[in-house]
């Protein structure tokens, strides 16, 4: 997918990876998602592929779909930054979630 | 005398007067508010979140920069929690459509959330509904305009006792003050229990109902070694702690002059101390006290409060930490020792997982046999990180030879596997075992010729040769390191691991009780692994050793035949060690 033109509607990316955390993700993790996230226009969600998913702000959604170790997730992200926001959050699970700074 | 048991999560002793925490004893004094009030009454909430976010991010810092970043992060992700849209949301929702008062709002909003979090079933997100209820206490104190800092204004030597410790009570506890806490629910992975262990002061969690009796001023010691809390004790236990508390104190003030002394006899024997470990960042306290290694590091961790394996790359992450601190030195992997009832994901399911739970049951190198796929996850890691240090490999209570057989040719088949993969291993790892079972002791000299060293783990030795279970107060008594068949039964291995030209280590809690020293070092013992608390403590006896005289203590004491004769005997030759008698 690639960066849609201006005034086409919300573009969307969507990504699918695999939690290596050997805790599956809890508070750290889900934190670092949330404030790199913030730095996107785009909302961005993440959930089971085909299950419920959780706006990223939310912690508590977060926390309640309990994901854990191993188990694969969707990252969508919709605005017109989709493409930049989906692939930092990609790059916290690729990195392992290093604490920011 | 009240006798409570919990699990230690942080050790050392410490007595002093009880202060009992309230319960989160908020009143709210309206349910709601009058109509014309809302606004006003949305404006004081959100002072309040912001309050609230001040008082985190400078919590943040605080933790930071008294315990590092990783603990600081517990409360950044707090603020997170706050800045949750549906949180703030639905607590302004109540206000405005239900008009409640926000101290209201906020409590029903969050017990909601904390429950919804309990009721998924997953231990680690039910202790993070503990961090919601720490920012709910938050919240109402900033609401109800109470300055927060009930723990905080303790002026007094204490020992914090309470139903619960959120996890920014305890990171403001002050260690000249709170000795040590204790709180009725709670487990190993909780924030609370993890701040415990990096402030140093002993800490047990999950004690149980033991609260109702205690009015606050009471006498208790705090044992975070043994995991006990002992309420009111009687004369012969105060005096018994008041020692061991002047040991540590002791220790504490030696803990930087023998950092750097090597350990060996007054007569020049090497003595090697290493350290036992339980999480990865433990080998720091090993490094800093001068320890020979690791000589045990128990990885039981990893498997414990999660619902899925944990992958070889998870194996390999934590081994790496361990063996990178230590250099050139010795680290000792013991593989799985935990029962089936404690590991949910095995081959076995849960409804057979659960048929065994005891200490005579499906556990440790009998599972590992059982589900090998677990196990060889975990010998392939062992293998991986052995080209970076100097790692050595243990079985846990073995008790039969064809068993350590077994467990050698499992890890033969997986290095054949590293070998096709290509994958770089140590192809001479040595192979060791735990002697923790009386019939391994009894047929040491068999199995010295199978394995690379010995390490005796007296905890379950002393349980499985009295035949009594420690966690139970009704026999503890009976529970005795120095018992004549049990100090009969580390000579047969140690004179057994002589013969065969192969180490010995002692490992268990023995060793780290230095009355035992002389006697273990009078049966020719050349190497202790103990906890990193108390390596200069070790070092410190060895020193004051020399080889003749732990001879003819060792010697003297074979002759007796009661373990408290044993005791007194060797207390006695403690002190005249140490100089404070005869």
């Amino acid at each position: 997918m690639s960066a849609g033109d201006e005034g086409s509607g919300p573009e969307v990316r969507v990504i699918d990876t695999l939690v290596g955390l050997p805790e599956g993700l809890h508070m750290r993790p889900l934190t670092i998602i949330a404030t790199t996230a913030a730095d996107f226009v785009s909302a961005v969600r993440i959930g089971r592929p085909g299950g419920p998913s959780a706006d990223v702000t939310s912690m508590l959604e977060m926390l309640a779909l309990a994901i854990g170790p191993g188990e694969e997730v969707r990252i969508e992200a919709t605005g017109r930054d989709a493409d930049a926001a989906a692939a930092a959050v990609l790059e916290l699970f690729d990195r392992g979630f290093p604490e920011p700074g | 005398m009240l006798i409570k048991r919990g699990i230690a999560v942080s050790p050392g002793v410490a007595i002093g007067p009880s202060v009992v925490l309230g319960a989160e004893v908020f009143k709210i004094p309206d349910q709601f508010v009058p109509v014309d009030a809302i606004e006003t009454e949305l404006a004081r909430l959100r002072r309040a979140i912001d309050a609230v976010g001040v008082d985190l991010e400078e919590n943040e810092h605080v933790a930071a920069d008294r315990f590092g970043t990783q603990y600081g992060a517990i409360f950044s992700a707090h603020r997170q929690l706050l800045a949750d849209p549906n949180l703030v949301g639905e607590i302004e929702t109540l206000i405005r459509t239900k008009s409640y008062a926000p101290e209201h709002a906020v409590r029903k909003v969050i017990r909601r959330y904390a429950e919804l979090l309990q009721g998924i079933g997953k231990p680690l997100l039910a202790e993070r509904s503990n961090d919601l209820l720490d920012l709910e206490k938050h919240l109402l104190s900033r609401l109800l305009g109470e300055p927060r800092g009930e723990v905080a204004s303790l002026v007094a030597p204490a020992i914090v006792v309470a139903h619960n410790l959120t996890p920014s009570e305890t990171a403001s506890l002050d260690r000249r003050h709170v000795h040590a806490f204790v709180t009725e629910t709670g487990g190993r992975t909780s924030h609370t229990s993890i701040l415990a262990g990096a402030l140093e002061i002993p800490a047990l969690v999950g004690v149980g109902r033991f609260l109702d009796g205690l009015g606050g001023g009471e006498t208790v010691i705090v044992d975070g070694d043994q995991g006990v809390i002992i309420i009111a004790p009687d004369d012969g236990t105060l005096a018994r702690y008041r020692e061991r508390l002047a040991e540590q104190h002791t220790l504490a003030v030696r803990r930087e002059a023998f950092a750097d002394v090597v350990p060996q006899t007054a007569d020049g024997e090497r003595i090697r101390v290493l350290g036992n470990i339980e999480f990865p960042d433990e080998v720091d306290h090993c490094v800093e006290r001068g320890a020979d290694g690791v000589g045990l590091y128990r990885t039981e961790f990893l498997y414990l409060g999660r619902e899925v394996e944990p992958t070889e790359d998870d194996h390999v992450a934590a081994y790496r930490r361990v063996i990178a601190a230590c250099g050139s030195k010795p680290v000792t992997i013991r593989t799985l020792d935990l029962g089936a009832d404690k590991m949910p994901h095995t081959l076995l399911g849960a409804e057979q997982a659960d048929e065994t739970h005891s200490a005579l049951g499906l556990r440790s190198i009998r599972l590992s046999l059982v589900d090998q796929s677990l196990f060889k996850t975990q010998l392939r890691a062992i293998l991986r990180a052995s080209v970076e240090g100097d790692v050595r490999i243990m079985f846990p209570l073995i008790s039969t030879l064809a068993e350590i057989r077994q467990a050698k040719f499992v890890l033969k088949e997986v290095q054949e596997d590293l070998e096709e993969d290509g994958v770089a291993f140590r192809r001479d790892i040595p192979v060791g075992m735990m002697v923790e079972v009386p019939s391994a002791a009894l047929l040491a000299e068999e199995f010295a010729q199978v394995v690379d060293f010995f390490s005796i783990g007296t905890n379950d030795l002393i349980q499985y040769t009295l035949a009594v279970d420690r966690a139970e107060t009704l026999v503890a008594p009976l529970y005795n390191s120095g018992d004549p068949s049990v100090l009969r039964l580390i000579r047969r291995v140690i004179r057994a691991g002589r013969k065969a030209g192969i180490p010995v280590t002692v490992c268990g809690q023995m060793s780290s009780d230095p009355k035992y020293l002389p006697v273990l070092i009078g049966l020719g013992l050349k190497q202790v692994s103990v906890t990193p608390q108390a390596i200069p403590q070790v070092k410190d006896t060895i020193g004051r050793l020399d080889r003749p005289t732990a001879a003819a203590i060792a010697r003297h004491v074979m002759q007796l035949e009661v373990a408290s004769d044993i005791d007194s005997y060797l207390m006695g030759r403690l002190a005249v060690l140490r100089g404070e008698a005869e």
